[in-house]
């Protein structure tokens, strides 16, 4: 298989046309391609658009319908995790706590450099160690991995680069007996080192005066410059007020607890690989592109406990090669655990950001025109960010006059990859930012003012149409929740106590996280005793996926909760992709699969309970002369009746046994086209701000999303919860500080970027609004990501509320708020 | 490299260690135990938090070597008294049926630091939760239904009767086709009025759960979550259990 570099199809039309149809259908099998439809639909959206008859499946229009809401017997009950006890005793087994016979343990030497040229390395001295068994480098790799290289070129990630560009470019992959033995063997390797000029800054960057990188018609180290967006005419339209804001948002990262890691180890000639990661297929073929193996030579094996990942994990990295080599060469295993600093460092980051916003509005609070310009650091490869952020400025409001630009940019600092909700949480900030800027300066409520200019109808520029959207709905409940008449006051009108303040605030949040994509696979089996297995490929990576899976496929085939059962863990020889554990869409693509595997499972076993009633009906004394057919009956708890008798019952023992093998419901299943699938929110919070310490202090918050059909809304309570805690990090505390003078990452460790503690952390009261979707499992719509939306815009509105300084600068951390204060 | 004996979970290993090797690495790799997880090996997340002679330490930073002379190592291990969902220890169900976890990486750690926690102070305030768990980082935020299951585990170690949020899954052992267990529908409702205060909440949530087809009560003075049988309420008929109490919900 072709490695096609799936960032620079979306960046590079020239590179896009020119691709073959084989070429479409590789890129159709690439873990990375598949990353982005489910993280970054808005990137590869006029790709697909331009290019979709040659993609599998492509270009077929397929249609759907807002699925019957019946009464559920499983949907919408609270379903504990079915994971449960192995994390809560000493039975689950996390990729971390494996461990083989003959293991040998990996570390890795590290470029000190962001940029340089490794001239030279001399491994002898770490050789003759004691417990140092190998070391792999650019010197000693086997030819045939020597061109490969991960992700997409212009920079480019070769297995083992000459040419680094980030601190944390891996030099030497080392595999000792223990970490202990690897560690003192890394501080003996001595590598020369022509250092090359770095460039940090985003600013710096875009200057033509800075030195290129890698081959491009852009200035300085752009990456790259997408087409703006524009509708109607946005440079001479006119307004009332006209409203300006500059963001920023500072580096993030996924802080995954459990650290990657992974057990790699052949049987002959096959990989077999135990890897921290949320999409055990994409692993599959990542690994293989890279080690130029067929699919079916490599195994990988989920245990089924994951310290999740957050978007970061869905495919591999250089160092996940690394290990597989290693294991080839020196024919044992190879467990890799990074340390906390790699973690931070050397994986992917949701990069920084800066917004250029103009918005004008009218007297009567119709908005007039908006001019967004987002910039995107995207570190140390070829990715796509900017454009990411736009998705919400294009389709949440009705702007008659638009325009949007998007800036990617090189820096030889952290590599931007997805982390949940990718570039949308930025352009959330902007525009709920700018829309607050807006309704104070035309004198109107916040919310009044965005109820005014809700588009409800669909993409504005491409008419696919929503499918029953609820932003309104996620709006007036929010608004009800947190008591909005009640509170909202005018900037700086409330001193509660000498010195603080009471504010409050609120932002909408719209994204294309949460629906399906292609593939949706999965299978049902039906055993002879009547109990059901759901087979699927869905990685869990905490939010309960594999729980959905079930109450999914026990509800549309129609069996109890204990009557069905499905595997933590995942393995690819027997499973089926069913696309990345990313995007919030498992519930509509995973989910998908459950579902029409059981309908399909049931559609058997109807027609087979028809026959075997017939059956039994001839063979009776008298004979039953009259005949079912499958429409005559239904499947319910278990157990297949007949509609007009009820007293005529089979088991599902009775109809596996009758057909003498197992019934086996298959999924094929293709997403639909045609409309805009979006996720919607709406957040608000309550705060007190202290104007002499400039502390913030959250006392009460409220979140609202619209999830379409809540399957099992205890865990969308959580993942709403938990969102909130999650992004609010990255508004009082988080952020990846890098030392300018010599590129060097300051705070890679849990002290010095601090997640929050229970101390710390907002209590979010959560409303949970059904608006059923045509293309949504059961008409619903996941919601994994959005909740990381509102939380800036929404507690940066209530500041601005308590204390009328607007701190845009994230994270929102107490000299930037004093230093505003001092301002206005 | 050294040799020590060391006491987990009641049972005695006699082992040799590398003078460096945490106790997690020892148990994890040595041993194989998986009664604990890293999640940083630098003692900032709490999420190897084990208990050594009833205080809880981060096993990271613990060395092994040192561990050799008697001191008592207790883990999740050791605390189901039976097999099952039933033979649970409090904590433990309660982490697990309340939601106190998303990917549970953290969750042995929080465990271990709530037995800790509970040990010395049966019922714990607030400010008390936190500053026994400020040491236990959960990256997936699930801090609000972590305070829900220490409450929880804290009450039913007290002798009171507990309710849960959520229902297990557990296969019937007699058959497959066994009738299905009533797992309930639940929703979050607002208050109209919110209760003057959180000790309110007690004796509503008491007269609740002596209604018919209220399966489970929880909340604060704001916010009430309600599990109900179908078979028996709808969401209409529980609005109205509401109301007639004097607490109408929005």
């Amino acid at each position: 298989m072709a490695h096609i570099e799936a960032v620079r199809v979306v960046q590079d039309p020239a590179y896009a046309a020119s691709l073959s149809d084989a070429d479409w259908r590789d890129l159709a099998n690439s873990p990375e391609w598949d990353q982005m439809i489910g993280e970054q639909a808005e990137a590869v959206a006029p790709i697909l658009a331009m290019y979709a008859s040659k993609l599998p499946g492509g270009g077929r229009q397929v249609e759907a319908e807002i699925p019957v809401q019946r009464p559920f017997k499983i949907l919408g009950t609270d379903i504990a995790r079915i994971q449960g006890y192995g994390i809560v005793t000493s039975q689950g087994t996390y990729t971390e706590n494996l461990k083989m016979p003959g293991m040998l343990f990996m570390r890795t030497l590290r470029s000190k450099y962001p940029h340089a040229k490794i001239t030279k390395i001399d491994t002898s001295k770490a050789e003759k160690l004691p417990g140092v068994v190998k070391i792999l480098h650019r010197g000693n790799l086997p030819e045939e991995y020597k061109d490969v290289f991960l992700g997409s070129a212009q920079p480019t990630r070769f297995i083992f680069s000459e040419e680094v560009f980030e601190v944390g470019a891996p030099i030497a992959a080392i595999a000792a007996d223990s970490e202990h033995i690897a560690d003192e063997a890394m501080r003996q390797i001595d590598v020369t080192y022509e250092v090359l000029p770095a460039v940090l800054d985003l600013q710096e960057a875009m200057k033509s005066s800075t030195a290129k990188q890698f081959q491009s018609n852009l200035d300085g180290t752009t990456i790259a410059v997408t087409a703006p967006l524009v509708r109607g005419d946005p440079n001479n339209a006119k307004a009332d007020k006209v409203v300006d804001a500059s963001l920023h948002k500072s580096v993030e990262q996924h802080v995954a607890l459990e650290i990657t890691n992974s057990l790699s180890f052949w049987d002959g000639d096959k990989l077999n690989v135990t890897y921290t990661n949320q999409h055990a297929h994409g692993t599959r073929s990542g690994l293989s592109q890279a080690l130029k193996l067929p699919q079916n030579k490599v195994r990988v094996f989920q245990t089924g406990y994951l310290g999740s990942g957050y978007g970061y994990r869905s495919g591999i990295d250089l160092s996940e090669v690394h290990a597989a080599i290693l294991a080839k060469v020196t024919g044992r295993p190879i467990k890799n655990n990074y340390t906390r600093y790699e973690d931070f460092v050397t994986r992917t980051h949701r990069n920084e950001f800066r917004d250029e916003m103009r918005m004008g509005v009218n007297s009567d609070g119709k908005l007039q025109f908006g001019i967004f310009k987002v910039f995107a650091n995207v570190g140390a490869q070829r990715a796509s960010a900017a454009n990411g952020s736009w998705v919400n400025m294009q389709n949440l409001y009705a702007i008659p006059n638009l325009r949007l630009e998007a800036t990617d940019v090189m820096t030889n600092s952290y590599k931007s990859g997805p982390y949940r909700c990718v570039s949308h949480p930025n352009g959330t900030f902007a525009l709920e930012v700018t829309m607050d800027k807006a309704a104070y300066a035309i004198g109107m409520d916040p919310i009044e003012f965005r109820l005014k200019n809700l588009n409800e109808t669909g993409n504005p520029d491409t008419k696919r149409p929503f499918s029953n959207i609820g932003t309104r709905d996620v709006i007036t409940q929010a608004r009800s929740m947190i008591n909005w008449n009640a509170v909202w006051h005018q900037p700086k009108a409330k001193q509660v106590r000498p010195g603080v303040y009471h504010g409050v605030g609120m932002a909408v949040h719209l994204c294309s996280h949460g629906a399906g994509s292609n593939p949706s696979t999965g299978q049902i089996i039906i055993s002879n005793d009547g109990s059901v297995q759901a087979v699927s490929g869905t990685t869990d990576i905490g939010s309960g996926q594999r729980t959905h899976m079930l109450m999914i496929a026990a509800e549309a085939l129609g069996v109890t909760l204990n009557q069905i059962t499905i595997t933590p863990y995942i393995d690819t020889d027997n499973t089926t992709d069913t696309g990345g554990t990313n995007g919030s869409r498992m519930t509509n693509t995973g989910g998908r699969g459950m579902y029409e595997a059981a309908i399909d499972a049931r559609k058997q076993v109807l027609d087979w309970g028809a026959k075997k009633l017939n059956d039994d009906g001839a063979k009776a004394n008298p004979p039953i002369t009259d005949k079912v057919t499958a429409d005559d009956l239904d499947l319910v708890d278990g157990i297949v009746s007949v509609k007009a008798n009820a007293k005529r019952t089979l088991k599902l023992s009775d109809i596996v046994q009758f057909k003498a093998t197992s019934i086996v419901g298959v999924a094929n299943y293709l997403q639909p086209t045609n409309w805009e699938q979006v996720a919607v929110g709406a957040h608000a919070a309550e705060v007190e701000v202290d104007t002499v310490t400039g502390t913030v202090k959250i006392t009460r918050y409220v979140a609202v999303h619209d999830v379409g059909k809540a399957i099992n809304p205890f865990s969308i309570r959580q993942q709403i919860e938990g969102g909130v805690v999650m992004a609010t990090g990255a508004v009082l505390t988080e952020e990846l500080l890098v030392d300018k003078a010599t590129g060097l990452p300051l705070n890679p460790n849990l002290l010095d970027y601090r997640p929050l503690s229970i101390k710390d952390a907002p209590l979010a009261e959560v409303g949970i609004v059904e608006k059923p979707k045509a293309y949504g499992t059961f008409g619903a719509h996941g919601l994994g990501e959005p909740p990381m939306g509102p939380p800036a815009p929404t507690i940066v509105n209530a500041v601005y509320n308590a204390v009328g300084a607007w701190v845009l600068d994230m994270p929102l951390t107490r000299d930037k708020l004093l230093a505003a204060l001092k301002g206005s | 490299m050294r040799r020590v004996n060391l006491d987990i979970d009641g049972k005695k290993y006699d082992l040799v260690v590398d003078n460096r090797e945490s106790l997690w690495e020892t148990m994890n790799f040595q041993l194989g135990l998986q009664n604990s997880n890293l999640g940083c090996d630098r003692a900032q997340c709490g999420a190897c938090a084990v208990l050594v002679d009833g205080k809880a330490v981060n096993g990271c930073t613990v060395l092994s070597a040192r561990m050799g002379r008697g001191q008592k190592i207790t883990t999740v291990a050791s605390l189901p008294k039976g097999p099952g969902l039933a033979g649970l220890h409090p904590v433990q169900r309660a982490f697990w049926l309340d939601g106190g976890f998303q990917c549970g990486i953290c969750t042995r750690g929080f465990i271990m630091s709530t037995v800790a926690l509970l040990a010395a102070n049966p019922k714990p305030t607030t400010a008390q939760i936190q500053e026994g768990l400020a040491g236990n980082i959960c990256r997936c935020g699930e801090y609000a239904k972590i305070y829900t299951a220490v409450n929880t585990a804290a009450a039913e170690m007290r002798g009171e009767k507990v309710t849960h949020l959520a229902s297990a899954i557990v296969v019937n052992a007699t058959g497959s086709e066994a009738a299905p267990t009533a797992s309930g529908v639940s929703k979050e409702f607002t208050f109209t009025n919110p209760l003057d205060t959180i000790e309110s909440f007690d004796p509503l949530a008491e007269q609740l759960k002596k209604k018919d087809g209220i399966l489970g009560v929880s909340g604060s003075e704001r916010n009430i979550t309600i599990k109900w049988d179908p078979a028996k309420l709808d969401e209409t008929k529980v609005r109205t259990i509401l109301s007639d109490l004097g607490k109408p919900v929005r």
